[in-house]
C-alpha cells in the first residue's frame, strides 16, 4: 500500500516537476531524514523503479522502469545495465531497452539456462521494486539513414525492436524491414506488435527450429531478396549467429562500413597492466573511449582530451586535486587515493575502467 | 632563470643551477613526504571529524533556529550567534574544504563528495571549483592570471591599471562588497565581473583575470545557474523560516531580520577570513608552476598564516593555515595544524620563508594597509619583497 502510494508519487513528480527540479530540491535538501522517507530521488546513484512486469513468451519478460532524476535519456538502440543483489552480492548484466516512452524504459529480459541475473529477474522482478541502474549506452542507435534493414536473433530483437518504433514514429517514415529469426513460434517476441507493425512495413519472422518444410533463417531470406543488401544493415543476436551473417555479408562483398552491430562483451575489468588498449567509460559525460595505439602512455586526463572529452582540471600535476574522479570500476595506476583517482597523473591498467 | 645568473660566486652557469635545481628538488622530496604521509593515513579520523561537524551545525542551527522564532523581541537576538556557528561551519569548513575534494577518497561518506556535495552558501559549486582549485590554487599571486588576486575591482598591486573606482574601494569594499562577499563569487566565478570592468574601466580587463567560460555556458544558462544556487538559501532563510514562524504565530519579520542579521555577519566574516591571507605577499613569476618542483615553493611564497586555536580555526575554515592549505589543498583540513609543524620544520631547514601574522586582528591590519595604499595612484606596497623564486640566491 505504502510501496504502491510512493510509485505513484514518484511516477507524478518525474511526469510533473521533472527530473532537472527534482534533481535541484533533492540535492539541495539531501540529509538523514529525506535519504530515509524517499530514498529514490534522495539518492546520488542512478536508481529504477519497476512498474510493471509483464510475459512476452514462455520464458521472457518485460520490465517497465521508471528512472530517477540522475539517469540519462534514452536513446533506441542502447542498452543499460542492471544490478541485482543476489545472497549478498551484486549481479550486473546489461539489457537493450525495448521501449522508450516519456518517464519510462523497458527491457526485455529472457531467461538464460544457467543465467544469474536473468533467472533472479524473471523470478522476482515485481512492481515497486527498485533496482540500481546504468545511464543508457551503447552506438547502437539510428544514424539517420533513408532505407534500413534491421537483423535480430532471439533475444537480439530488442534494441531492434526499440529501433523499429522509432523509425516509424518520425516524420517521415523511415523506409524499414525487419528480419527477425526465432527458434520455434513460441520463442517468437513481441509477436503482437510485430504484426501490428506489418502494415506499415516489411516484416520477415523466421523460424529456424521447425520442421524441415517450414524451417526459414536470415540468410534464406536474404537470398531470396538480394535488393536487401542496398539498404544499411543494423545487426543484433547471439554472438556465433552474428559472426555467420558478418561472414555471409563479406561473401556478398556488402559495405561492411554500413553494416551497424550491437555486441555484449562480459569481460569484466581484467588487470593487464599499464601497457593495454583499454576502454574507459567516464560515468559523468556518459561517454566511453576506445583507447588507440596513440593512447598508450597517456594518463587518464591526455586520453580524455584526445577523445574530445573535456575532464575539469588544474595543474596537471597532482597537486591541486580539481580533477579527482571516483574510480567505479577496473584498476589504475598511478595517483589514486581510497576510491579517488587524479586523472592528470594516472594511467588505466584494467582492460575496463569507469571512472565517476 | 634570467641572464643575471650568468655568473654567480664565480662558478659557471651550468653548475650553479644544477646546485639550484638539485636543492630545489630536495625541498620538493621534503614537501611531497608530509603529504604522502598524510594520505597513508587517511581514514576513519577523517570521517568521525566531517560527520562530527556536521552534526554539531546541525544542533546550533536547531537551536538558533528555534530561539529566534520562539523568544520574543529583543530576546530572540540570543539565537543569532548560533545560527552565524551553523551558516558558518557549513560554508567554510565544511562547504570550502568537501568542495576541495579533501574527502573524495572516502566510501563512507558520499554526501562530502565534492561531486555530490551542494553548498549551503549562494555559489554555484561547478564554477566554483573551476575558478577555485583548479585557478587560484593553481596560479596563487599570478598577476593577471590569479582570478581571486584582483576580484570585483579591487586593486592590491601597482601593476593594476589605477582608476577613478579606486580611490573609493576600501570604503565601498567595507561597506557594501564584503557583507555581500559570498553573493558576489559567482559574479566572479561566471564572467559578470569581466563584463563590469570592460564597460566601466579605460582599460577594461587589464591586470584582471577573465572568466574562460571551460563549460561553454551561455548567458541564460549563466543567469539560471546563479539564480539556483542564491534562491535555494533565500528560500530557506527568508522564505521557509520566516512563513514557518507566521504561521505558527510567532510573526514574520523578526526571524527575517535576525536570518538577515546572520547573512551579514557570515559574509563579513568570511571576507576578512580570506583578504588577509594572500594579497600582502609577493606576486609569483608567470612561470611558477611550469616547473612541477616549483609549486611548493610558489604556494608557500605566495600564502601567509595567522595564529588562532583549534577551535578558532575551525570558524576560519582552517584558511589561518593558508600555507599549508595551499600546499596540500585536498588534504583535510583538521590535519593542517599538524602538517604546519613539519612545514616550519622544513622552512627552517632550506631557510625558505614561512610566514606568519600573530593574530586575526594583525592579518586584516596589514592588509587594510595595503588596501588604502593601493586606492591611490603611486600607492607604494607597504611591506615590499620579491618572490623568493625570483631572488637570484633562490
Amino acid at each position: 500500500m505504502l510501496n504502491e502510494l510512493a510509485l505513484s508519487v514518484s511516477q507524478w513528480a518525474l511526469k510533473n516537476i521533472g527530473r532537472e527540479w527534482i534533481d535541484y530540491l533533492a540535492s539541495n535538501t539531501m540529509n538523514v531524514g529525506t535519504k530515509r522517507v524517499a530514498p529514490f530521488f534522495w539518492t546520488y546513484d542512478c536508481q529504477a523503479k519497476i512498474i510493471n512486469v509483464s510475459h512476452e513468451t514462455h520464458d521472457t519478460i518485460t520490465i517497465e522502469l521508471l528512472p530517477n532524476q540522475h539517469v540519462a535519456q534514452a536513446k533506441a538502440g542502447q542498452y543499460i545495465e542492471i544490478s541485482v543483489t543476489i545472497d549478498g552480492q551484486q549481479h550486473s548484466r546489461c539489457y537493450s531497452l525495448s521501449q522508450i516512452n516519456r518517464e519510462t524504459v523497458a527491457v526485455t529480459v529472457k531467461r538464460k539456462e544457467g543465467g544469474l541475473v536473468s533467472n533472479w529477474l524473471y523470478q522476482h522482478a515485481q512492481r515497486g521494486m527498485c533496482l540500481p541502474i546504468s545511464h543508457p549506452q551503447g552506438h547502437f542507435v539510428y544514424q539517420g539513414q533513408a532505407q534500413v534493414l534491421l537483423i535480430s536473433a532471439g533475444s537480439g530483437i530488442t534494441p531492434c525492436y526499440a529501433l523499429l518504433n522509432e523509425m516509424l514514429a518520425v516524420e517521415p517514415v523511415v523506409d524499414v524491414v525487419l528480419m527477425a529469426q526465432f527458434k520455434t513460434p513460441k520463442d517468437v517476441i513481441f509477436a503482437k506488435a510485430l504484426q501490428g507493425a506489418a502494415s506499415s512495413c516489411q516484416i520477415h519472422t523466421l523460424l529456424s527450429r521447425v520442421e524441415e518444410s517450414a524451417k526459414q533463417s536470415v540468410i534464406t531470406q536474404l537470398e531470396q531478396q538480394p535488393e536487401l543488401l542496398e539498404r544499411d544493415i543494423y545487426l543484433c543476436g547471439p554472438a556465433g549467429f552474428m559472426d555467420s551473417i558478418v561472414d555471409y555479408l563479406t561473401i556478398k562483398q556488402y559495405d561492411l562500413t554500413r553494416l551497424q552491430v550491437e555486441r555484449f562483451s562480459f569481460d569484466n575489468a581484467v588487470v593487464v597492466g599499464e601497457q593495454c588498449l583499454s576502454e574507459i567509460y567516464f560515468q559523468s559525460h556518459n561517454t566511453t573511449v576506445k583507447m588507440n595505439e596513440a593512447d598508450k602512455g597517456k594518463t587518464l586526463l591526455e586520453i580524455a582530451e584526445a577523445h574530445g572529452i573535456e575532464l575539469e582540471h588544474g595543474c596537471r600535476t597532482g597537486m591541486c586535486g580539481s580533477c579527482k574522479c571516483r574510480l567505479v570500476q577496473g584498476e589504475v595506476t598511478g595517483n589514486q587515493l581510497g576510491i579517488a583517482v587524479y586523472p592528470c597523473t594516472a594511467y588505466p591498467a584494467s582492460s575496463k575502467v569507469v571512472i565517476g | 632563470m634570467s641572464a643575471q645568473e650568468t655568473f654567480n660566486n664565480g662558478l659557471p652557469a651550468s653548475t650553479h643551477a644544477q646546485k639550484t635545481q638539485q636543492r630545489n628538488d630536495e625541498i620538493y622530496q621534503a614537501f611531497e613526504a608530509i603529504k604522502q604521509k598524510h594520505r597513508a593515513d587517511m581514514g576513519e579520523k577523517d570521517v568521525k571529524y566531517i560527520k562530527k561537524l556536521r552534526r554539531f551545525s546541525r544542533i546550533f542551527e536547531a537551536v538558533g533556529r528555534t530561539t529566534v522564532m520562539v523568544l520574543p523581541g529583543p530576546l530572540a537576538l540570543l539565537g543569532v550567534p548560533f545560527i552565524f556557528l551553523h551558516r558558518n561551519i557549513e560554508a567554510i569548513e565544511i562547504g570550502h574544504n568537501v568542495l576541495h575534494g579533501q574527502y573524495d577518497s572516502l566510501p563512507e561518506v558520499p554526501e562530502f563528495h565534492s561531486h555530490n556535495f551542494k553548498w549551503k552558501a549562494p555559489v554555484d559549486e561547478a564554477a566554483w571549483c573551476q575558478e577555485h582549485n583548479a585557478t587560484h590554487h593553481v596560479y596563487t599571486n599570478v598577476f593577471e592570471k590569479d582570478p581571486d588576486l584582483s576580484h570585483g575591482f579591487l586593486r592590491t598591486n601597482h601593476q593594476v591599471p589605477h582608476t577613478t573606482w579606486h580611490y573609493f574601494q576600501v570604503p565601498f569594499y567595507m561597506l557594501f562588497g564584503y557583507p555581500t562577499m559570498l553573493y558576489n563569487f559567482n559574479n566572479q566565478n561566471l564572467g559578470l565581473s569581466d563584463k563590469f570592468r570592460a564597460e566601466k574601466f579605460p582599460l577594461g580587463n587589464k591586470g584582471y583575470a577573465t572568466f574562460k567560460n571551460p563549460e561553454h555556458l551561455t548567458e541564460q544558462q549563466i543567469e539560471k545557474r546563479i539564480n539556483l544556487s542564491v534562491w535555494r538559501i533565500w528560500a530557506k532563510e527568508y522564505v521557509l523560516f520566516p512563513v514557518l514562524s507566521l504561521v505558527t504565530g510567532f510573526g514574520f519579520w523578526k526571524v527575517f531580520l535576525c536570518n538577515a542579521l546572520v547573512d551579514f555577519l557570515n559574509n563579513y566574516w568570511i571576507a576578512l577570513t580570506i583578504q588577509a591571507t594572500h594579497f600582502t605577499e609577493p606576486l609569483q613569476p608567470d612561470d611558477a608552476i611550469d616547473n612541477k618542483t616549483n609549486w611548493y615553493i610558489s604556494q608557500l611564497d605566495s600564502s601567509v598564516n595567522f595564529k588562532g586555536t583549534r577551535l578558532q580555526s575551525i570558524l576560519w575554515g582552517h584558511l589561518n593555515y593558508q600555507i599549508e592549505h595551499h600546499l596540500y589543498p585536498d588534504i583535510p583540513s583538521h590535519r593542517y595544524p599538524d602538517i604546519a609543524k613539519d612545514v616550519k620544520a622544513i622552512c627552517r631547514q632550506y631557510n625558505l620563508p614561512y610566514k606568519l601574522n600573530d593574530s586575526w586582528g594583525q592579518a586584516i591590519g596589514k592588509y587594510l594597509k595595503l588596501f588604502w595604499r593601493f586606492s591611490f595612484k603611486d600607492g607604494k606596497h607597504p611591506f615590499p619583497a620579491p618572490a623568493y623564486l625570483s631572488q637570484p640566491e633562490a
